[in-house]
């Protein structure tokens, strides 16, 4: 009983997979746009708005070349800047008002992607108590998460500088006048500012992660998962609707029943067929994953694998339902796209759930995707193992008997 | 001819309303997602500002004192508040079984001693402990926490002797001697006076190009209504669901020759530049007519403002034009109808990805920036956003309407040829 189950299983499993092997167009959805999609989505997300992580560029243009002017680039240098420093046209004035110098461009043969542009005068301006603006520009293509983690950082160095001059500023005031004199500008105040500078600091950041992952998740930790649910569901409910359309339409499904298989036994059929097919998607999508954009999937591969049978089981089971309720191949494609579309972009695979407004968050989860991206992300991201997964795993169990069930009651062969 | 080419066109349109659901489906395509793109990053529901939800901070004050109680509360505080989310928990133990469910978006441990050991200048070390599933609001933590450590050191350094003075002082059994008491409070007021003349306001302020520009454009959006996320949106995502349906017209050149309802056509007087005129006209008009559809809708469901009318029509006709071209040429040059589709279908995915119908091109490296010139969709988008956002005029969409309509004429000159080519071996 149980091996003639298997075998049925198997017997359409390999026919649907025989069929969309044959069909050109299917092998492109199939293999070229899931990893196009990875690749290109990949690219744009990778960043992820981490301001901290990213190891920005920046082209200082230094107009002043004061004390001060040389410190804050140091403190930029070390906020986790790559800094470059193009050589001036001419050299900086040595005094030069706030005005004039934000006037003054940065050397015209560069094209940077972020310029800081700190002006003539800066270190006099400083010290005498008066504001100075330096100007962060960015090339309009810029990437946003780099353009951010410029901001932040050049506030941090801001922040990092005016403190220590808060610091001095105890001192008695003569003793910082007494440094303006021109036969050695400003030498006392930058022996003490080094000093200062020098200290340990007293309140440090140490960051780590949650989980028990080894390694830190990539860029693509997000969008090889997000594509692998994306595109089984994509690929199963189009192909299993449109060719349960044709076989319908063709009168295949009819011929199936002069069979000895009875219809519950077509049925299962079915179902094995597009569990086959999504299987194929997944192969596709973790041989990529593994070897393209070297994921690493986690520590507990077993759990991963029930998560991925669990979900693409539950797949072809909508896919199945689908088929049965569809009326035409043009239905099935149109209708089948746009599902999958809405499934996955409210089921967070598009983009993190986190930037998402909560409520929108709770409502993807009426989505079998949302509950197989959080598996995944306990899986990968978290480290975590088989107990862990373990609700996701039994709500989309809960989805493949919902939607067997539905799909059941209206399987026809015409 | 003319009559030919309107019967072939009007049989067309026809089947198209009999059967909607394939055009129905590609027209909604860009309008759900629409929906789904705006509602997601438009902001909304319990979110504190620019769209994103807030930070869902778990603080395990392991000390308990006046400095810990202050860091914590900072996160309630004026533009912090608006930022996070703060939830205090029992112990960093309990912070971490919770960061391991996923339940926060970052953990912030401050250790016992806290406080004596910030004001006696001896190392603090603040931990911050990331959800790795998500990237961007533990970021927002971690940053925030950063500049709050270099604060603190500022204010350890600065004040930490006054008030380690204080704190000897009320350790004393007697009490502080009242003259003490007055030094020393002079001390502290006139290192706070230095201190806010360093800081209230700052002396060095930093200045994006991006804010004045922002500013502007906010100044700008006020005086019009405010920015609406969906005109931002929709232009992109419309052109690609117009790139579907002109695929999904040319392939019936196709469709009809596998079904052989073309040569059935073909024994009439109609010839085969007329089948293809009317056909191409098909393309054309649909996506047209579709284009306008979605206009229409973002406008009354979304409140999109598409720009001055007469500009719009025009940019839409040569936008039209290059999809009737370029499927035109698609499937002139592929050998059967599911070639052509599949190579018509990843074309439009991979000018949709690349082209900044999916998300803004500012998103991607710049090597992929080169290459997204070379899409049609950058090219609408940058003209229907011209239109629609910055106000532009006919000066301004000139050069992605000449490129569109280029585009369209050659390919569909191309396109033609080639099928005509292959109905008349088809037919032989």
């Amino acid at each position: 009983m149980g091996g003639s189950f298997l075998r049925k299983l198997w017997l359409f499993g390999k026919l649907d997979l025989t069929l969309l092997l044959r069909d050109k167009s299917s092998l492109v959805w199939l293999l070229v746009v899931p990893l196009l999609f990875t690749f290109v989505f990949g690219q744009a997300f990778k960043g992820g708005g981490n301001a901290g992580d990213v190891k920005v560029a920046l082209t200082v243009v230094d107009q002043d070349g004061g004390v001060l002017a040389r410190r804050l680039v140091r403190a930029l240098e070390s906020s986790g800047f790559t800094v470059d420093e193009p050589a001036l046209e001419t050299p900086a004035p040595a005094v030069q008002t706030d005005d004039t110098a934000a006037a003054n461009p940065p050397p015209a043969e560069s094209n940077p992607i972020r310029t800081l542009t700190i002006p003539a005068g800066f270190t006099k301006t400083v010290l005498s108590g008066n504001t100075v603006d330096i100007a962060l520009t960015t090339e309009e293509n810029a990437n946003p998460a780099g353009n951010q983690a410029a901001t932040i950082n050049s506030y941090k160095a801001v922040i990092r500088m005016v403190s220590i001059l808060a610091e001095m500023g105890a001192i008695p005031t003569e003793t910082v006048e007494e440094s303006f004199t021109p036969a050695e500008p400003y030498a006392a105040l930058a022996d003490e500012y080094d000093r200062l500078d020098a200290r340990p600091p007293v309140v440090t950041v140490e960051v780590s992660r949650a989980g028990t992952a080894r390694e830190v998740p990539s860029g693509y930790a997000q969008t090889v998962p997000g594509n692998l649910v994306m595109f089984v569901l994509m690929t199963v409910l189009i192909y299993g609707g449109v060719t349960m359309s044709q076989e319908k339409s063709k009168g295949l499904l009819e011929r199936t029943a002069v069979t000895p298989i009875n219809k519950a036994g077509i049925f299962v059929g079915k179902l094995g067929g597009r569990f086959v097919v999504g299987l194929a998607q997944v192969a596709v999508m973790v041989i990529a994953g593994t070897f393209f954009f070297k994921l690493y999937w986690g520590e507990s591969i077993a759990a991963l694998a029930l998560v991925i049978f669990c979900y693409t089981l539950c797949v072809a089971s909508m896919g199945v339902f689908f088929g049965a309720v569809v009326g035409s191949v043009e239905q099935a494609s149109g209708i089948g796209v746009l599902a999958t579309l809405i499934m996955a972009s409210l089921g967070g695979c598009w983009w993190p759930m986190e930037i998402v407004p909560r409520p929108m968050q709770l409502a993807g989860h009426i989505f079998p995707t949302a509950w197989a991206m959080d598996a995944m992300h306990k899986l990968i991201s978290f480290g975590h193992g088989l107990d862990a997964v373990l609700p996701e795993v039994g709500v989309l169990l809960g989805f493949t008997l919902l939607f067997l069930a539905l799909g059941s009651r209206y399987f026809r062969y015409s | 001819m003319f009559r030919s080419i309107l019967l072939i066109l009007t049989k067309d349109l026809r089947r198209r309303r009999r059967a909607p659901v394939g055009t129905v489906t590609m027209l909604l395509m860009p309008l759900v997602l629409t929906a789904v793109i705006g509602l997601v990053f438009g902001g909304g529901g319990d979110d504190g500002g620019a769209g994103i939800p807030r930070v869902k901070l778990l603080i395990a004050d392991e000390e308990g004192g006046m400095g810990g109680g202050l860091l914590s509360g900072a996160f309630s505080q004026g533009e912090l508040a608006e930022l996070f989310d703060p939830l205090p928990v029992a112990s960093a133990e309990e912070g971490r079984r919770m960061m391991d469910e996923g339940e926060a978006s970052a953990l912030l441990v401050i250790p016992a001693n806290f406080t004596n050991d910030l004001l006696d200048g001896n190392p603090v070390n603040l931990q911050v402990v990331k959800n790795p599933a998500q990237s961007i609001l533990p970021e927002i933590a971690v940053q925030t926490v950063d500049v709050l450590a270099l604060v603190l050191n500022s204010a350890s350094r600065l004040l930490g002797e006054p008030l380690a003075e204080i704190r000897n002082m009320t350790r004393q059994e007697e009490g502080p001697d009242e003259a003490a008491v007055l030094a020393l409070s002079s001390v502290i007021y006139a290192k706070i006076d230095t201190m806010g003349g360093y800081f209230f306001p700052m002396p060095v302020s930093v200045v994006s190009g991006e804010d004045e520009a922002k500013e502007t454009v906010e100044e700008e959006d006020e005086k019009e209504g405010g920015f609406n996320i969906f005109t931002f949106i929709l232009p992109g995502l419309a052109f690609m669901g117009i790139l579907f349906i002109g695929e999904m017209a040319m392939r019936d050149v196709l469709a009809e020759q596998t079904a052989g309802t073309l040569s059935r056509a073909l024994t009439t007087p109609l010839t085969p530049v007329h089948f293809l005129a009317g056909k191409m006209a098909q393309a054309f008009i649909l996506c047209l007519a579709c284009q306008a559809l979605m206009m229409i809708s973002g406008t009354l469901v979304f409140g999109v403002d598409w720009g001055p009318l007469h500009l719009v029509a025009l940019f839409t006709a040569a936008a039209a034009l290059s999809v009737t071209g370029l499927t035109a040429l698609i499937f002139g040059l592929a050998r059967s109808e599911r070639q052509g589709s599949a190579i018509a279908g990843l074309l439009i995915m991979g000018m949709s990805l690349l082209g900044g119908s999916m998300f803004p091109l500012e998103m991607l490296p710049k090597f992929l920036h080169t290459a997204a010139r070379f899409t049609l969709n950058f090219w609408a988008i940058k003209g229907f956003r011209s239109l629609s956002i910055e106000g532009g005029g006919l000066v301004e969409i000139a050069q992605p309407i000449l490129l569109l309509t280029g585009v369209g004429l050659a390919c569909t000159a191309l396109g033609a040829v080639l099928l005509k080519r292959r109905i008349a071996r088809g037919i032989n």
